[in-house]
């Protein structure tokens, strides 16, 4: 396989609270290449949030953040907010955790993914553009689009305004989607979903992947390469096997600690007796 | 409370308000036997005079110094609001300290006509009881009395169920009276924060009203010296000498201007103490 | 919804009765007697026996509670007494000043409106720097300043040395504007900044965040938070339109604009108690249901409440 430039290759990345100096990441780095997939995994806390959002420059405006961040050879953290702010939706896209407030609570969904749409491609037709939204709905397999469309967010589900967040990289088509915590609001039978359309995007879009997430399961089944963060720093980094084949102690220490969580588990609900 | 206290002062600009109010009083009070002017020695001849010569600030219409007049004022003025806040506040902080330590029935009917009051807008209230009254400094204190009290016992009673409650609560864990007398001793200073800050921001609305009330004509009369009331007399005397209007004007604004700024100092630092070691 | 509001009528009632009996009682804190006064008014000799006749003219002779009664009765059905001074029916002369009230009431909150939210969005965007600390130092002076004072200041610049505007009056359109900026200055700091607190909270929401990291435009943007943050603030608006109708007395005065202030004003001056009484009564029904109109609307708004 020759070089190819990676679609973002963060570096030397340090991010730190602007007033105080107290450093949240120190020297965090990656390199995504097109169509990959690269978990990042840690404790809550771990700094994984900060790092990713620091990396396309939309850390909370209390934190400073230096290094080199590259989108496609260009460094984003030297670029003028409006430079970035062309990137956001067209090529990087940035799922948020907590998908009950991830819309504004005044305003219909619909209404709000179709503005999503005209911002990214302000020629499109009306007609066009509803038939899009409801075209991104279906194909997250909701069965009455129109009916997502009217609702505003308090009128649905958690399970269902994560698939609507989904429903944003089928109507935008970016390059990178960046997903925070997309299954750790929900329950195991929505969050299964969720991870079989990130699959399904992957294979249909190509979009390249970011997935940060505490639950070990969820970096399994998508990940091509990962990273583990603990205080900021990244401890471990690799292929799959880092979670089969551990060789730091905390990466050990978080996969047993799934391991213990997941037989627990299984316990409870499998093959014992389970309860409801 | 020390620590509140310490916080408070060392803050540059809470000293700065702190500072120029004690100065503001000190003037006031000794007005009398400072070498400065009568403030009612009227001298037509010498009327609208430049700030200059034996006149710091000027002459009125009447030839009277301005600057004493100015200085005279604090003493109604300032004196009075200070007099009317400390009246409401400590008859709002009883009734609410009662209702809200007698509870069921008693509060109940307490809080009831607190609400009453409550929805009358101050400033009508405080027209029409100087509107009955009639015009003066005392009654211009009783009918702000009367029209603000209310919110003073809401928010004590508010402070006294919010201690009592958690008090009841730890009562039937707790063990002797030593660990409930340490609980109020956390619980009050920080409820007694909101107090003070509602006192302090008040004391610029009262001094704005009062002055207002002069400046209509319903507070003090000639030829007490009044901000507001000066302010009023400038207005006539505006096309021949509209300096007159300046410094009455500047004195009732750096005056609300501190308490405004004070107040918000307080309230700055009784929330530190509750935001944690290092403002998490 | 409507349950809420059905049960806060209901809670209105026992509010609606304290503030009449208030309302009424306020003329016991006369230290003169209601006829004396009425007979000197109308620059009459306050004979005893015409004392005793208006006395007994004006219903004073009969005991409170009966007076109340009648009173309250007469309120209900719209009859608010008569002037002492010329006579007319209270509720007409306050039905005759209450519109030019309103009126300026409505122009300066428009006026609060415009100032507070392009505070706001300047505040928002430029946080922490010059533009945001010098529009917080405007704010906070604003909020000292005498209301009387800026207007006579105003009105010295504008109506005498410039001779640009009306200096009293209500002729025209831009006899408003005077009083409208005078009285927008004594409020505006109150809701400039519950405004900009509503926005800064509100920008920092997690759908503030999700909707720029898709793509959405700064202007975009701004429109969503500045509607999320109207409605935090609505509570307060809704509540400034009353209380801009019961400060506006002194601008009123200052600019001889003749609303239901400036009426209470020259009541107090001629001692027309009844004037006075309704003046409290209606400012205070007023408030409570403004108070319960706005609460409702608030309710309505926002789509979580409605459903519930």
């Amino acid at each position: 396989m020759s070089e190819r430039t990676p679609l973002l290759l963060v570096e030397d990345l340090s991010v730190s609270v602007a007033s105080t100096g107290r450093s949240i990441v120190s020297s965090a780095g990656f390199a995504l290449h097109e169509g990959e997939c690269l978990g990042i995994v840690g404790e809550s806390g771990a700094g994984k949030s900060i790092m990713t959002l620091s990396a396309i420059g939309l850390q909370p405006r209390v934190l400073s953040v230096r290094g080199r961040s590259l989108w496609k050879g260009e460094d984003l953290l030297a670029m003028t907010a409006k430079g970035r702010a062309a990137l956001y939706g067209r090529q990087i896209l940035l799922i948020v955790q907590q998908p009950m407030s991830a819309f504004d609570p005044l305003i219909r969904i619909g209404h709000q993914l179709l503005e999503s749409l005209r911002c990214v491609s302000p020629r499109i037709g009306s007609q066009e553009a509803i038939r899009r939204v409801e075209q991104a709905l279906a194909a997250l397999r909701f069965e009455d689009p129109a009916r997502i469309m009217r609702s505003f967010p308090c009128e649905l589900s958690g399970g269902q305004l994560q698939r609507c967040m989904l429903a944003t990289v089928r109507l935008l088509k970016p390059s990178l989607v960046i997903a925070d915590e997309p299954t750790s609001a929900l329950d195991v039978l929505s969050g299964k979903e969720v991870v079989n359309e990130f699959m399904r995007m992957r294979e249909e879009l190509g979009v390249a992947l970011i997935m940060i997430t505490h639950d070990l399961g969820v970096v399994q089944a998508l990940a091509d390469q990962l990273i583990v963060m603990r205080q900021g720093a990244v401890i471990e980094r690799g292929g799959p096997h880092v979670l089969t084949n551990p060789q730091h102690e905390y990466t050990r220490y978080l996969v047993n600690t799934r391991l213990a969580l997941a037989e627990a588990f299984t316990r409870l609900t499998g093959n014992g007796g389970g309860r409801a | 409370m020390h620590a509140i206290l310490k916080r408070l002062l060392a803050d540059r600009m809470a000293r700065g308000c702190m500072v120029f109010i004690a100065m503001l009083l000190a003037l006031g009070v000794l007005a009398p036997v400072l070498p400065i002017a009568d403030p009612t020695a009227i001298d037509i001849t010498g009327k609208f005079q430049m700030p200059g010569g034996g006149h710091w600030l000027g002459t009125d219409q009447l030839g009277r110094d301005i600057f004493s007049r100015l200085v005279w004022g604090i003493r109604t003025t300032l004196c009075a609001s200070l007099a009317a806040m400390l009246i409401t506040s400590a008859i709002g902080a009883l009734y609410g300290a009662i209702a809200g330590g007698m509870r069921g029935r008693v509060d109940a009917v307490m809080m009831r006509l607190a609400d009453v009051m409550m929805s009358f807008p101050s400033e009508v209230l405080i027209l029409a009881i100087v509107g009955m009254m009639g015009p003066g400094l005392t009654n211009m204190i009783i009918a702000c009395v009367v029209a603000k009290w209310a919110w003073y016992a809401r928010m004590m009673r508010t402070i006294v169920r919010r201690i009592s409650d958690a008090g009841y609560v730890r009562f039937a864990r707790v063990c002797g009276a030593g660990e409930a007398w340490i609980l109020l001793r956390h619980l009050a200073p920080g409820a007694a924060g909101e107090f003070f800050v509602l006192v302090t921001l008040d004391t610029g609305s009262v001094v704005l009203m009062i002055s207002a009330l002069s400046f209509l004509g319903l507070g003090v009369q000639p030829p007490v010296a009044e901000w507001g009331m000066m302010l009023s007399e400038a207005k006539e005397v505006m096309l021949q000498y509209p300096w007159q209007m300046f410094w009455p004007g500047v004195a009732i604004l750096s005056t609300v201007a501190c308490f405004n700024f004070l107040g918000d100092c307080v309230r700055d630092a009784f929330d530190l103490r509750h935001a944690g070691r290092d403002g998490q | 919804m409507a349950r809420m509001i059905l049960r806060r009528l209901l809670l209105l009632v026992p509010i609606l009765f304290g503030i009449s009996i208030v309302s009424f009682v306020l003329i016991a804190l006369s230290p003169s007697d209601p006829a004396e006064v009425a007979i000197r008014v109308n620059a009459m000799v306050p004979t005893p026996e015409l004392i005793a006749q208006t006395r007994h003219e004006l219903g004073l002779d009969e005991p409170m509670l009966t007076r109340y009664v009648h009173w309250l009765g007469g309120v209900m059905s719209g009859d608010l007494g008569r002037s002492y001074v010329n006579g007319r029916a209270v509720a007409a002369e306050i039905a005759e000043a209450f519109p030019a009230t309103v009126y300026l009431a409505l122009v300066t909150l428009a006026l609060i409106l415009v100032i507070s939210l392009a505070s706001a969005v300047i505040c928002a965007r430029y946080e922490n720097r010059l533009p945001d600390k010098f529009v917080r130092l405007m704010i906070f002076l604003t909020s000292a300043l005498p209301g009387f004072w800026a207007g006579l200041l105003l009105m010295w610049l504008f109506a005498v040395e410039l001779d640009w505007l009306p200096t009293s009056g209500m002729r025209g359109p831009e006899s408003v504007i005077l009083p409208a900026v005078t009285l927008s200055l004594a409020y505006v700091s109150t809701y400039a900044r519950i405004v900009r607190a509503e926005m800064i909270r509100t920008s920092h929401e997690n759908w503030v965040l999700f909707a720029r990291g898709r793509g959405l435009t700064d202007a975009r943007l701004t429109v969503h938070v500045l509607l999320n943050s109207l409605r935090g603030a609505a509570t307060a608006l809704g509540m400034s339109i009353p209380k801009l109708i019961a400060g506006a007395f002194v601008v009123e005065s200052i600019f001889a604009w003749p609303g239901i202030g400036r009426l209470c004003i020259t009541a107090i001056f001629n001692r027309d108690f009844p004037i006075i009484q309704a003046y409290v009564l209606i400012m205070a029904v007023l408030f409570v249901l403004f108070n319960l109109a706005s609460d409702v609307f608030v309710a309505w708004l926002d789509p979580r409440e409605r459903g519930g």
